[in-house]
């Protein structure tokens, strides 16, 4: 399933315009997936402030290139990977300076985690137990623990809805290679939310 | 099937997107294989996980400012005329620079076109010498360029009185002229110069000779317009060369009436004065007056309420003399008021033939005895 905002055929009308000239034809397309690609940046990069400029200037790159945008694709899939490359060159030129806030297992606020049981557990886990802000900052902050590659097909799968094709497309991956990936991220994530709240 | 393999079907499974016949194997496995069946478990957790994550919104004005860097990025794009014309720093000096170049280029193509005015200069009327042997007197110069030739004198009128006054002829009412010329009967030289006739001069005849008429000139002599219309301010002259002309005008009537009469105009105490032809008539009239002193004073003031104009007057010793220049009609007027004085000795005779304006001598002697017999 892919969540898109506005129709194919909007977005064309837009790009087509752009492509002749037209500046503000570009605005639509920025109003249409600012918030998509914000979060997709944020999700990748973990700071919000640095995630907007990685948009801006992900979109700068778009109007740059619009004239490369073959029109036969979503818009929305070019110009996802153009933020994907924009916010992997964020994090290269950070050279590994992940900001994790990770909390000890020893922090008063660590909740007692019970055994994990799965998803027929008929208890609240420790984590379903944490206020929705602390869950989704720790829920950030595992994300950040994973690789890239890894948290790639998470954001866009589970996070963006994407299709395996379309992640397929926008990583340049086989579709088998994004289904282990995801499977593996899945897990590496779970095992990093426990290892910092307990699931 | 392994557990290795239940790795990749697992996302499938969750999405129900395995075919029946792997399905049911994975299952198989995942009823004997707890790690598979945990496996599945985590992951489908941390989809739910995941999936409850709520969005983040953009900031305020995300969208102006992602713009604002477009159009800047857009406008670094423009042509290189563009940018030459659309910066108000560049485009307003070269407007500017352009309206002042047309205008100059404007103003010198006027002045390379304009046509040469000139001053629309009145020509003067053609010089026409005056007929030979016509002069009696020149008001006109000699024949030369329309230049003023009369010398600029102050009051060359009452320089001609006082040394030609018997030549002098003071400027007649116009009436008195051409009424003048009405009467005069037709001779050779009077009949050419009644057409020019208004403020006669000299060469009038020679003019008319010529036959040299334009009809922008008027009744006055070609000389004397000439000179009116050459000299600039020196209407003093220009009025003293009418009266001249009337005055020779005049005196040659009095040559006209002389020779048809054959007879001098002079008076019978005539001093020689007025015989000349060209000199208005002269009259004498001797006063005897008890009081001399006082006759000549009422005599100036007779002379004066009648409009008179005293010329001279002398003392001499037991004599008195003033010279007028009086109208004909009015010498009768006069000769009774002198007779009022005393005795007076007048020759009728010396009128006859007078017209316009004459010179009267009044000669006033003291006859202290009326009684005594008259003078011869």
């Amino acid at each position: 399933m892919d969540a898109q905002n506005g129709s194919i055929e909007d977005d064309s009308c837009f790009v087509t315009r752009c492509r002749q000239g037209e500046v503000e034809a570009f605005a639509p397309l920025v109003r249409r997936h600012q918030k998509k690609m914000l979060n997709l940046a944020y999700r990748m990069i973990g700071d919000y402030e640095e995630a907007c400029d990685v948009v801006q200037e992900a979109f700068l790159a778009a109007f740059r290139s619009i004239k490369t945008f073959r029109e036969e694709a979503r818009f929305s899939t070019w110009l996802g990977s153009i933020v994907l490359n924009e916010s992997r060159n964020h994090l290269k030129k950070k050279a590994g300076r992940l900001r994790l806030e990770e909390k000890s297992l020893d922090d008063p606020e660590t909740i007692k985690m019970n055994d994990l049981n799965g998803f027929s557990s008929p208890e609240p886990s420790a984590l379903e137990r944490l206020e929705k802000s602390d869950r989704e900052r720790l829920v950030q902050t595992a994300l950040q623990t994973l690789d890239q590659e890894q948290r790639e097909v998470l954001v866009l799968r589970d996070l963006q809805g994407h299709s395996y094709e379309t992640i397929g497309l926008m990583l340049k991956v086989p579709l088998g290679t994004v289904r282990s990936r995801l499977f593996r991220a899945r897990n590496s994530l779970k095992d990093k939310l426990v290892t910092l709240r307990g699931v | 099937m392994i557990c290795r393999e239940i790795e990749d079907q697992l996302p499938l499974y969750l999405e129900d997107l395995l075919a029946p016949k792997e399905k049911g194997l994975l299952e198989e496995h995942l009823s004997v294989c707890p790690f598979c069946r945990q496996r599945l478990a985590d992951s489908k957790k941390t989809e739910e996980i995941l999936k409850d994550l709520e969005e983040v919104e953009a900031p305020p004005f995300f969208e102006e400012r992602i713009m604002a860097r477009v159009r800047e990025e857009a406008g670094e794009k423009k042509s290189f005329l563009q940018k030459l014309f659309f910066p108000i720093r560049i485009k307003v000096p070269i407007q500017a620079l352009t309206t002042v170049l047309i205008a100059v280029l404007a103003v010198y193509l006027y002045q390379q076109n304009e046509p040469e005015i000139k001053p629309n200069l009145i020509p003067p009327p053609p010089y026409q010498e005056p007929a030979k042997g016509s002069g009696p007197t020149d008001f006109s110069p000699a024949p030369q360029p329309p230049k003023v030739v009369l010398p600029a004198r102050p009051a060359p009128e009452k320089d001609l009185i006082k040394k030609e006054p018997e030549a002098f002829a003071p400027a007649p009412p116009a009436a008195d002229i051409r009424e003048g010329t009405r009467k005069e009967k037709a001779t050779g030289p009077l009949e050419e110069e009644k057409p020019a006739i208004e403020k006669p001069g000299g060469p009038i005849r020679a003019m008319k000779d010529k036959e040299d008429v334009s009809p922008r000139l008027s009744a006055f002599t070609r000389g004397s317009e000439r000179v009116e219309k050459q000299e600039a301010g020196s209407g003093f002259e220009t009025s003293s060369l009418e009266r001249k002309g009337e005055r020779v005008l005049a005196q040659k009537k009095a040559l006209a009436r002389e020779e048809k009469a054959g007879r001098s105009s002079s008076p019978v105490l005539s001093k020689g004065e007025g015989t000349r032809n060209d000199r208005p008539g002269t009259v004498e009239v001797i006063v005897l007056a008890r009081q001399m002193e006082q006759a000549v004073r009422e005599i100036e003031e007779r002379l004066i309420r009648m409009g008179a104009r005293v010329i001279e007057q002398k003392h001499l010793a037991g004599k008195a003399f003033l010279k007028t220049e009086i109208a004909v009609p009015q010498i009768g007027v006069l000769l009774d008021t002198l007779e009022g004085m005393g005795k007076v000795i007048f020759n009728q005779k010396t009128l006859e033939g007078q017209e316009g304006q004459v010179i009267l001598t009044i000669q006033i002697l003291t006859y202290p005895n009326p009684d005594q017999p008259e003078p011869k």
